[in-house]
């Protein structure tokens, strides 16, 4: 087998253990609430009071064994989990599963979007500012990357659309202008992805895809913002210490050209320092993503829960978003660990003697 | 001490502390600097008809100005500086001491035990803050539902409301009063005290002192309570300090997207929101919505970070930031091979010479070598009993003012065994001179020139 595909079996399999651990953990903290508590989960649809009557609740602790030990009770939730539609959602008035991926185009678009930008911007300024210290790209660059990282992405919101869509009204909260919404359940307008960006451009609509594109700058030069600042950061101190190697000087009596040895050579041994960090934060960028969400009125994924929280308690909603974010931080860090595997082989063969 | 001194020496620390003590007056400080009145509710007042809407600008009833329904900002901002500071140190306490100790333990165990439990933190790092909030309040809900209880998630500045028509047990109570907030932070920032602590504790176990005191007798939670926390302690307080403003900050981003808890300095700006982002706000015209609160957030934030920052450079002092240099830094062994100076050839006035004029440089101060390197090789020469080449070397650092006390140490000790080397002693003269000992100097050349007089007459 190549190492490569022996790494990649290897690191999905890590990665459905902690699954595993942290929904045993989720389930875990699901058991201090008593089993009618926990009987509301699998609830089916109906009006208020005859879906919640004794009876009911009494049959659904019945069917999945929710007086039973913690470990049974778990079993029967992962398997409600692999077989059902993760519950009913009183507030959205649908199954859960299906709202929530109905909604994930939105999010993915936007994670996207930053992480094309925010990755490269990090990694170039990190190393430029990194590779001479104390210079005027350096100064610029730390103080930039000082605000940064000590402006809360909401004050950065309320800034940006104070100035951008209140005063200048170049873009807007919201996915499309309200006139172009009602064009996508036209039906000349086909889905692909569900990404309005990729959407447009495969059905020759650009007057969709600038709008669009207006109405996410906001949100991803807010998510951008901070991450970025970091990512620099850690390039900035990565390539710093790096820079002194004996392979670099060794380049340069070479006569490698100054260019090319920031761009090949030092490029490539900061990038497994730089997105290890970023893999580690991956939950903290995704709440980042959800709260930008929030924030800016995009109908993504955390849709799910701020709906949950406006009226009545709805613990189906909540808890199968909770289980979608953790794959989504999952399925980042996955993300993160093959692309710096495929960029990095000395990553490659840490894991396979590990 | 030193790491105490150390973390003085930067400018911007002393910044931090300042702050720091700045907002810790303002918390403790708050009735009187801003006393509440009758229409006080928690930490909001109301200056004015409750039913105006219209933000007004500063006057002397209210110093900052109001919000729409006539709230005063500057009452609001002053006592939520104490619910900020309690609420940051409350997390970082509590994310601290249950990182550390399970680091500790985990740490201590090794093995297979230890794998199991850092397996276990790691998945904490895969749960996104956002959906523990989500899902605790919603359990919160559902438990004080399926009592009986009606529950309201957010109800305008007052957070959740829960009505009960009967009176509920004491634990539903208890329910009641916990922010889902802060127990989410700590249940999701411990991590990263621990994986620290587990490396340090890992590392330290194999040290001769730990295996001393076992030896000794002394039983695990001894080892780890007398010897191992006290070492890994400092670290951890790096993030600890972090943790506070952070905590902060995202408690107030929290409380303005609706998502529970209440930060009054979130409320603050989720009232004032209108008058910023809604249809024909202006952030310039009604700054005192914003600005304000903006800026003591952001400086919030900021406080603590510099004071991680500046202890997280005094525990790891080779992290390349300038800085004042004492006379009295000493040399570890180990760091002598290590990389180049960064700071060569810019000459740090050290502390004791402040004031005085600045010497003109030496010309080979240009060159750029690691002081402790020069150290280095002048006690080699002395080893090799090569006395001009490390005369030569301590001169170098005496020109550069640089580790004079560890100088004046080995000159004390080479003149006793080359006692007759008038130059020996006219350089621990200079060096005497140089670290502001003229007395001792003086004797110092005296003494040079009674050697010179006898070795040139013998």
């Amino acid at each position: 087998m190549p190492p490569f595909l022996q790494f990649l079996i290897r690191r999905i399999l890590l990665a459905l253990a902690s699954l595993m651990i942290i929904t045993m953990l989720l389930y875990a903290g699901m058991m201090i609430t008593p089993p009618e508590a926990r009987a509301r989960l699998y609830l089916p649809p109906g009006k208020g009071g005859e879906r919640t009557t004794e009876a009911v609740i009494d049959g659904y602790i019945e069917k999945y064994h929710l007086d039973e030990p913690y470990l049974i009770q778990y079993a029967y939730w992962v398997r409600s989990l692999l077989k059902e539609s993760w519950g009913y959602s009183p507030t959205l008035n649908k199954y859960v599963l299906p709202s929530l991926l109905q909604r994930t185009p939105v999010t993915l678009e936007l994670a996207l979007l930053s992480l094309i930008l925010l990755v490269p911007l990090g990694l170039a300024s990190g190393l430029i500012s990194g590779w001479r210290p104390r210079q005027a790209f350096d100064h610029a660059f730390r103080s930039v990357a000082f605000i940064g990282t000590s402006t809360p992405p909401f004050i950065l919101a309320m800034v940006l659309l104070s100035i951008f869509y209140i005063n200048l009204g170049w873009f807007g909260p919201g996915r499309l202008d309200a006139e172009l919404i009602y064009e996508l359940s036209s039906s000349s307008f086909r889905t692909y992805t569900g990404m309005l960006t990729i959407d447009s451009l495969l059905n020759g609509r650009f007057d969709i895809l600038i709008n669009a594109l207006q109405h996410l700058a906001m949100p991803v030069m807010t998510l951008s913002v901070f991450h970025w600042a970091t990512l620099g950061r850690i390039t900035r101190a990565t390539i710093m210490g790096e820079k002194n190697k004996e392979y670099i000087i060794a380049a340069k009596a070479r006569g490698v050209r100054e260019n090319r040895l920031i761009w090949r050579h030092a490029l490539r041994a900061v990038l497994a320092p730089s997105l290890t960090t970023m893999g580690l934060s991956a939950a903290s960028i995704v709440t980042g993503i959800f709260v930008v969400e929030i924030i800016y009125n995009l109908k993504g994924v955390s849709e799910v829960i701020v709906v949950s929280m406006r009226s009545a308690p709805d613990a189906p909603a909540a808890l199968g978003f909770a289980v979608y974010s953790v794959i989504m931080v999952i399925g980042l860090m996955l993300f993160l660990d093959v692309l710096q595997a495929a960029l990095d082989p000395r990553v490659r063969e840490e894991v396979l003697k590990a | 001490m030193r790491i105490i001194r150390r973390f003085f020496s930067y400018w911007q620390n002393w910044l931090g502390v300042f702050l720091l003590l700045a907002f810790v007056f303002v918390a403790l400080a708050a009735p009187i600097l801003s006393p509440a009145d009758a229409k006080t509710t928690g930490t909001f007042k109301t200056v004015g008809r409750a039913t105006d809407f219209i933000p007004h600008p500063p006057d002397e009833k209210a110093l900052l100005g109001t919000l729409p329904g006539q709230v005063d900002v500057y009452h609001t901002l002053i006592w939520g500086t104490r619910d900020a500071m309690q609420f940051g140190l409350m997390v970082a306490v509590g994310a601290f001491l249950f990182g550390v100790i399970f680091g500790a333990v985990s740490g201590y165990a090794g093995g297979m035990l230890n794998g199991f439990m850092m397996r276990l933190s790691d998945a904490f790092l895969t749960f996104p803050l956002i959906a523990g909030v989500a899902i605790l309040q919603q359990l919160v809900a559902i438990t004080i539902e399926s009592m009986g209880g009606i529950f309201y998630f957010n109800v305008a500045r007052f957070g959740r409301v829960v009505y009960f028509q009967f009176e509920p047990p004491a634990w539903v109570n208890f329910l009641m009063d916990v922010d889902p907030l802060l127990i989410c932070l700590i249940i999701f920032s411990w991590v990263p005290y621990a994986r620290l602590v587990n490396t340090i504790v890992m590392t330290l176990k194999r040290s001769e002192f730990i295996q001393a005191a076992q030896a000794l007798g002394g039983g695990p939670f001894w080892v780890i309570r007398r010897h191992l926390l006290p070492n890994s302690i400092g670290p951890a307080l790096v993030l600890a300090a972090r943790d506070v403003g952070n905590a902060v900050i995202l408690q107030a981003t929290f409380t303005f997207i609706g998502m529970g808890s209440v930060s009054s300095w979130g409320l603050l700006l989720s009232m004032g929101r209108d008058w910023v982002i809604g249809p024909g706000g202006n952030v310039f015209q009604y700054w005192w919505v914003f600005i304000p609160t903006t800026l003591v957030v952001m400086l919030f934030g900021i406080t603590w970070n510099i004071i991680g920052d500046g202890l997280s450079d005094a525990f790891h002092p080779d992290s390349g930031k300038r800085r004042f240099v004492f006379a009295d830094i000493q040399v570890e062994p180990g760091v002598v091979d290590s990389i180049q100076d960064r700071r060569a050839g810019q000459y740090v006035q050290p502390r004791h010479l402040v004031g005085r004029p600045i010497p003109p440089p030496h010309p080979e101060t240009q060159i750029s070598v690691r002081n402790s390197i020069i150290l280095q090789t002048a006690r080699d020469a002395v080893i090799n009993k090569n006395l001009p080449k490390a005369l030569e070397a301590y001169v170098f650092l005496i020109k550069r003012s640089r580790l004079l006390d560890v100088v004046i140490k080995d000159l004390t000790a080479l003149v006793r065994l080359f006692s007759t080397e008038p130059q020996l002693w006219k350089t621990l003269g200079d060096a005497l001179a140089r670290s502001g000992n003229q007395d001792f100097a003086n004797k110092a050349y005296a003494q040079a020139e009674v050697v010179a007089r006898k070795h040139g007459q013998g």
